[in-house]
């Protein structure tokens, strides 16, 4: 008897060890977007216009690389009311033919929304009042700045166009 | 987890055998005995004597728990009692507390449970005994409530460092019912003292959750899953009959 009582307690001290499953978030769950910028030709609105662009933050610490991209998706923080990148177009191109290597300072200022999405996903931010500033270089490559839609929370569309 | 509980309950088959055997050997010291005792214990075995009365005890799961998990305090008494010769009322009122350090939010849930219920004892006991492996339908409510202490926003995207939110959110008046199906044994381990196990498979039937957060646990019911209604459980129980009569 007492041995059999011996064999339970052993199985309770395993039991109690057992583990939990987590949730995972799958990755087809619409988490925080990042705000989605389309490039057109200067001369006409309706044809995009690819380019090579280098998207630095403020103090050039980071940046993200993008080539011969006629669309580009980039994040927004989340935890204030602005972000500014310098975008910089031709990087390492001192000789091209169009707006050789030139950098435009871009102001994106919004406000950010924070929503419950799942135990897994925990929160989201999406982005409304959507507004850009460009603070132009020495030759400015930038000729206009379009925005599309001022709620930034799927990625689904261009939220902003620039012409150059 | 599945292959372990099979484990316990091939275990407590093995227990309960063991048990049976005790007994047999008991009555093989009987029947050495003169024949005129044989022919009385024929009719004990006839009309054995069967105890009712009020079996109350604590879980030892979640005391052990409570001990071995940094995360989790719980405890919980149960009782049931014998209302028909296979059927007992039982129920259970616990509490407990228990701590999710998760990489997207760290928050804590803490409450107390009742559950109530029938159990249906679908064990043929040899003479004089008393174990059970029963089957068991409950009902459950709790009321809790959850502490939100930090999270982190979800990204993607880690251009940007983590936007961490440390805040202090009591989420309050939380409630679940649900449903409860009880598979058990209850072993006597020596007169009157039983050592019970028991599995829980459970349906969500309510709950009430936070507006901009969710459910993560309801005590008693365990972990809570996002878009599934079902959950799981376990107990492990060291109880007491209080015999009030005999049949």
């Amino acid at each position: 008897m007492l041995k059999n009582g011996i064999v339970l307690i052993l199985l309770i001290v395993l039991i109690a060890y057992s583990c939990e499953r987590d949730d995972i978030c799958a990755a087809s769950t619409q988490t925080t977007p990042s705000i989605t910028i389309g490039f057109l030709s200067n001369e006409n609105a309706q044809e995009s216009k690819p380019l090579n662009i280098t998207v630095y933050t403020k103090d050039r610490s980071d940046s993200i690389p993008f080539s011969s991209a006629s669309s580009i998706s980039i994040p927004l923080r989340t935890d204030t009311t602005a972000t500014v990148f310098l975008f910089e177009k031709n990087p390492n191109n001192p000789a091209a033919a169009e707006d050789p290597e030139d950098v435009d300072t871009l102001t994106f200022s919004y406000t950010p929304q924070e929503v419950f999405i799942s135990r897994a996903c925990g929160y989201k931010v999406i982005f409304t009042n959507l507004d850009v500033r460009n603070r132009a270089g020495a030759t400015r490559w930038i000729d206009d700045i379009n925005i599309n839609l001022r709620t930034v929370e799927n990625e689904d569309t261009t939220q902003v166009y620039i012409s150059h | 987890m599945k292959i372990l509980h099979r484990y316990i309950l091939a275990i407590s088959v093995f227990t309960l055998g063991i048990d049976t055997t005790v007994a047999q050997e008991n009555q093989g010291i009987v029947v050495e005995e003169p024949l005129e005792t044989r022919s009385s214990d024929t009719l004990v075995n006839k009309n054995p004597t069967e105890k009712y009365g009020l079996r109350a005890g604590i879980d030892l799961s979640k005391i052990l728990r409570s001990f071995l998990e940094d995360n989790y305090e719980g405890a919980a008494i149960m009782g049931d009692f014998r209302i028909k010769d296979r059927y007992y009322i039982a129920a259970e009122i616990g509490r407990e507390k228990k701590t999710f350090d998760e990489p997207i939010f760290d928050a804590t849930t803490q409450g107390a449970y009742l559950k109530a219920g029938i159990n249906y004892n679908a064990y043929n006991n040899w003479a004089g005994m008393s174990n059970l492996i029963y089957v068991g339908f409950h009902l459950g409510v709790s009321s809790f409530k959850t502490n939100l202490d930090s999270y982190t926003i979800y990204n993607p995207n880690n251009f940007f460092e983590p936007d961490l939110r440390t805040v202090s959110r009591e989420y309050s008046g939380l409630n679940a019912i649900w449903g409860e199906l009880q598979l058990g044994i209850q072993v006597e381990l020596l007169n009157n003292l039983y050592l019970g196990m028991n599995l829980q498979l459970k349906r969500m039937l309510s709950q009430k959750s936070p507006d901009d957060f969710t459910n993560i646990y309801a005590p008693g019911f365990n972990k809570v899953t996002f878009d599934n209604v079902y959950g799981a459980g376990y107990g492990y129980s060291i109880s007491y009959l209080l015999p009030i009569f005999k049949k």
